[in-house]
């Protein structure tokens, strides 16, 4: 009898503890979309980590989506992939960065990105266009990514995750069409679920 | 606006100087029934937001409210049955609040006190300032026609009071959080206007009973704060209402109603 009243006290604490951790994850993991007043159909650029990024593709929206991870930050040996997840045209589309020369081991290493600009036509970077099935490999003309703030998000004292923000922009040729992505704007937050090394 | 204050001042001390030798007196109670407030949301406290522009219903955890209740009991010298000058005391009461909602119930507040690469969030269920004001408020009440009983009137006053009282108070969601309460109240250090003054009209109906005591309505009365910094929650300018009054005679001087 005491052993049952035990095992259902522990599964009771279990599920409070277990909720008290979903319920702040929860509400941070959102995206939290506020119209631009200046850019229509993309996010305003914040920095609370609001889950969001938008660009506009020769003036076509491409933006994150509540259903869809906006982001994953994956490394691999000593190459940082910053993968950007959304919708365009109504299909699914990814948009990637990939930066030699980061690898930050965990997501609150990520400080390393702090008001970093990084010049997209430079040999240390790939970018990777991915609209439904297709994937291009990005011939940047010219442009830059800044990453212009890293913070640790606490909550009550807690470390929760980490709040990349920072704008884009590049010209590049897509299918053979020269091709602006203008205007672009992240405020991610990034944590256990969308982090992800790689050692080799 | 100070002189206007000042003639006003004098003209009612004179007034009811001369009121309390030539007419009849009631001592009047009033307060506020039921009230609206038209105001706005201050942007002080750094909030994050949760709402989604995207979504079909909008959803917002966080809700701003404002209470304001007044009671105040007035000498009413009445000169003629058309002229009557009120003046006497007035307790003012104002509760401005912001409340977590829905299924959260809970708001994040971002703090200002922020190491190197970091921002710290509060997990909050409201945020409430309370403040209470006394009052000298001086009114004029007109009444052009009464019938049977019934009067129909207007009325129009000012008055100026002084905080009495404040407070303020976070609610953390986590209980033992609540120990940094000042932590969070010190984000926005406030305190309310030590003044308060307000304009207010009023057109209403009342009835006198046979004993001489008269219950009335103002319907509605809108007052208007011209004094500002009550509160860092919400900027309260106007409320409307209805008042309810009860007049007791006192003396009465008059040979007729």
């Amino acid at each position: 009898m005491k052993t049952y009243i035990h095992l259902t006290l522990i599964v009771i604490l279990s599920f409070l503890l277990f909720g008290c951790y979903n319920e702040k994850d929860f509400e941070l993991n959102q995206s939290v979309f506020i119209e631009d007043s200046l850019y229509p159909e993309l996010p305003i650029y914040s920095e609370w980590g609001y889950n969001t990024f938008g660009v506009y593709i020769d003036r076509k929206p491409f933006v994150s989506r509540e259903y869809i991870t906006p982001v994953k930050v994956i490394v691999k040996s000593d190459t940082l992939h910053f993968n950007l997840n959304g919708t365009f045209n109504g299909k699914q589309t990814s948009l990637k960065f990939s930066i030699k020369g980061y690898s930050p081991n965990n997501h609150d290493e990520l400080s390393v990105l702090n008001d970093v600009r990084i010049n997209l036509s430079g040999e240390n970077v790939e970018t990777y266009f991915t609209n439904g099935d297709t994937t291009y490999h990005l011939d940047i003309l010219d442009g830059e990514i800044h990453f212009k703030k890293f913070q640790k998000l606490m909550v009550d004292k807690e470390f929760m995750k980490s709040i990349l923000s920072g704008t884009f922009k590049f010209r590049t040729v897509l299918n053979n069409e020269p091709t602006a992505f203008a205007n672009g704007r992240f405020d991610l937050g990034i944590g256990y679920d969308n982090f992800f090394k790689f050692n080799n | 606006m100070k002189k206007i204050l000042l003639s006003f001042l004098v003209l009612s001390v004179g007034v009811s100087s001369y009121a309390q030798r030539n007419c009849s007196i009631h001592l009047s109670v009033d307060g506020l029934g039921v009230g609206a407030i038209d105001g706005t949301k201050e942007n002080l406290w750094d909030i994050r937001q949760t709402f989604d522009s995207h979504s079909s219903y909008e959803s917002d955890y966080l809700t701003s409210k404002s209470l304001i209740k007044y009671l105040s009991i007035k000498p009413e010298f009445r000169f003629s049955d058309k002229l009557s000058l009120y003046t006497g005391l007035q307790y003012t009461y104002m509760r401005n609040c912001f409340l977590g909602e829905y299924e959260n119930g809970f708001f994040y507040v971002r703090s200002n006190q922020n190491a190197e690469y970091e921002t710290n969030l509060f997990r909050l269920k409201n945020i409430e300032e309370t403040a209470g004001y006394l009052s000298i408020p001086i009114e004029v009440k007109y009444t052009p026609l009464r019938f049977q009983g019934f009067n129909f009137y207007g009325r129009l006053g000012l008055d100026f009071g002084v905080n009495v009282h404040s407070k303020r108070s976070a609610e953390f969601f986590q209980a033992e959080m609540q120990q940094y309460e000042a932590d969070v109240l010190n984000i926005v250090p406030f305190s309310p206007n030590k003044l308060l003054v307000t304009t207010y009209v009023g057109i209403g109906m009342g009835y006198k009973f046979t004993n001489g005591v008269t219950l009335s309505a103002d319907m509605p009365t809108v007052k208007r704060i011209l004094t500002k910094k009550h509160s860092s929650i919400i900027k309260v300018d106007f409320l409307t209402g209805i008042q309810l009054s009860l007049s007791i005679p006192l003396i009465n001087k008059e040979s007729k109603e």
